[in-house]
């Protein structure tokens, strides 16, 4: 028989039972709307996760310590060597020192981090009152929104301008040999808020710190080319002897969560399609119950076992491409639909519009290749008895 | 001159195995059949006149012994699917029980051995239709067959058993389900693709009246070939060259 007929003869055996049909290919149907479901909530979420964590300019960074070392320290000529290897684009160091703060009679001990204009860009922290310092060796110093909180003001623009105090000891050794460790007090006009509820610090231009005798850093930003140039200047780093991390090392971390996330999702995916696969096989073998003599009869009359394999298989592939086109219909319209009224819901509330659901044009392709390489093997059993039928058992009954 | 046998069957047997008991329902079976006879098997029920048909056309495994149609051993090492090609292209069947498929219409059910073949779409349809018209069924092409009558499904089995153009027809108890006079108008339709188109006819049958129908009765009993019987009168050679109905329908 030629392929066109048969698969016109496997549409007719299938309308010939609408009920039956619909049913069935209604389970597949539900199991990979399931499944879709599934992977595309995994997948929403994970980006929603990665894109809160790092824009992704943040990946090009590689932060850089001294750790525990002794031997090792980042200052000017270490710093130095950092710009010279292969890949990197920028050097910028930090330093963090306690440090108490005075204003308008209040005073709370925090962290100053002495960083420069350039490595607070590298950095773009979430601003609450944008600013950056007029110069790297100006007087000027940018506070977290906590500390504001700590300090008792209540409204970050009418600190803008304002001076505060800043006072800060600076250990030996980080004022390079032989000296004894140095109480340094600033007079600081405030240029910038940062919008964080977590922690009391303060920027301040690291040129200050330097130009009171400050030598050795407590890290370094170095920016690679490219996010695929951080693995390999990581190595070359700590193979000077320093510790590294990077923001590109969490997002790994969590997209490895996310991988087990979505096999555990996966799994619950698979039982339906099982459950679908079972209807299938069931709706096959019926099929070949009852066709027992017509298809011992086309067999008499000359149909041969590859004949009827490739209507049995053909029949089973229908099932799976009417019941995966429309699961992944089904799946996608829900996942939209959803995301539509979340991101509704969401502006309404005044919050930021996420996407929960997350669905690549490549998910659509691997789905349906599963969903019919699944339908392929459930009919594999029926076509084989299908073909095996005796045309005497259809002759012989009486 | 002595004509060659169409079908020609040497010393078959068949013996069934049910548990430990073997039953021999074909034992040292010997027949000729030749161009053009309307041969009629006719027997008690389970004398095994259909296990004879059905091995005669390659269905089923004889014991030993052997069978050749147009001088090709059926069973000599062929596969059941080389079998069944073989059927397609030399034998129609007509079945007391009608095996439609169940999702086609009239149209599509005597269209389907053709299915088989490689003709083209429109020959295809253009035979079909004709046959369903020299049966007088051509107004119930879209019906489903199990919506017609006991008579008008057994024409339409003729016409599916007809339509790849076979030299032999074979029928199990075409009439079994049918009243007399049905049965006597499904006879003529045999009787006359005999008679005008010279089509070899096998019949199964227990009815004793069909006798006069044919040319060659075989009586069997338990088994074995009681007697043959050869009713057929000298070779009509009259119709070489005249197409007749049959013909006429197929013609491409």
């Amino acid at each position: 028989m030629k392929n066109r007929y048969i698969i016109l003869l496997a549409f007719k055996n299938l309308i010939s039972h609408k009920m039956r049909t619909i049913l069935t290919a209604g389970g597949v149907a539900i199991s990979v709307g399931f499944v879709v479901f599934l992977v595309t909530l995994g997948l929403g979420l994970q980006r929603i996760s990665t894109n809160q964590i790092a824009n992704l300019d943040a990946l090009r960074n590689l932060t850089v310590t001294s750790g525990k070392s002794k031997i090792v320290s980042i200052n000017d000529e270490t710093l130095g060597k950092f710009s010279t290897l292969s890949n990197v684009v920028d050097v910028q160091s930090s330093f963090s020192n306690p440090a108490s703060i005075s204003y308008n009679g209040s005073n709370i001990d925090s962290v100053v981090y002495g960083k420069s204009a350039e490595y607070i860009k590298l950095e773009a922290p979430k601003f609450e009152v944008n600013g950056k310092y007029t110069s790297n060796n100006a007087d000027e110093v940018i506070l977290s929104s906590e500390l504001l909180n700590q300090l008792g003001v209540k409204s970050a623009n009418s600190l803008i301008g304002k001076q505060v105090d800043l006072v800060t000891t600076i250990k030996r050794a980080d004022l390079g040999a032989n000296s004894e460790s140095k109480k340094l007090s600033y007079q600081l006009k405030v240029v910038g808020v940062i919008d964080d509820k977590n922690a009391p610090y303060a920027y301040m231009p690291a040129n200050l710190l330097t130009r009171d005798g400050l030598k050795n850093y407590s890290g370094a930003l170095v920016r690679v080319n490219d996010k695929s140039d951080v693995d390999k200047v990581k190595t070359e780093v700590e193979n000077l002897g320093f510790k590294t991390a990077s923001v590109k090392e969490t997002v790994d971390q969590i997209n490895q969560f996310f991988s087990v996330f979505q096999i555990i999702l996966l799994s619950f995916g698979a039982i339906s399609i099982i459950v679908a696969c079972l209807g299938v096989f069931n709706t096959l073998t019926i099929s070949l119950l009852e066709k027992t003599r017509e298809v011992g009869f086309m067999k008499a009359m000359g149909a041969t076992k590859p004949d009827i394999y490739k209507l049995f298989i053909s029949e089973s592939l229908i099932i799976g491409v009417l019941g995966s086109g429309a699961g992944l219909i089904f799946g996608f319209t829900v996942g939209n639909v959803l995301n539509l009224s979340i991101s509704g819901l969401a502006k309404a509330t005044g919050n930021v519009a996420v996407e929960l659901f997350y669905a690549p044009i490549y998910l659509a392709a691997i789905i349906v290749a599963i969903a019919l390489l699944i339908s392929l093997l459930t009919g594999l059993y029926p076509s084989f008895r299908a073909a095996k039928i005796n045309p005497l058992d259809a002759l012989r009954y009486e | 001159m002595k004509k060659h046998p169409i079908i020609s069957v040497n010393n078959l047997h068949k013996t069934f195995h049910v548990g430990k008991t073997d039953i021999e329902v074909l034992k040292n079976i010997d027949l000729d059949i030749y161009e053009g006879e309307f041969v009629i098997i006719l027997g008690p029920s389970g004398c095994g006149k259909s296990t004879l048909l059905n091995t005669i056309i390659g269905l089923e495994a004889p014991t030993s012994g052997s069978v050749t149609i147009r001088k090709q051993n059926v069973f000599g090492n062929t596969t059941s699917d080389q079998r069944s090609i073989f059927r397609r292209k030399n034998i129609g069947m007509v079945y007391q029980q009608s095996n439609w498929m169940q999702s086609l219409n009239v149209f599509e059910n005597v269209e389907f051995p053709l299915r088989m073949t490689k003709l083209r779409n429109a020959s295809i349809k253009k035979r079909a239709h004709n046959i369903l018209d020299l049966m007088g069924m051509s107004e119930y092409e879209k019906y489903k067959p199990t919506e017609l009558s006991g008579g008008q499904q057994q024409r339409v089995s003729m016409a599916r058993a007809l339509v790849t153009n076979p030299l032999i027809i074979v029928a199990d108890e075409p009439t079994g389900n049918l009243d007399t006079i049905t049965a006597a108008d499904v006879m003529s339709i045999f009787k006359y693709i005999n008679d005008e188109s010279h089509r070899t006819v096998i019949m199964v049958t227990h009815n004793l009246d069909y006798e006069k129908y044919a040319n060659k009765v075989v009586y069997m009993r338990d088994g074995a070939i009681e007697k043959i019987k050869d009713t057929r009168k000298a070779v009509q050679s009259g119709a070489e060259g005249k197409k007749d109905l049959l013909e006429m329908a197929l013609e491409m």
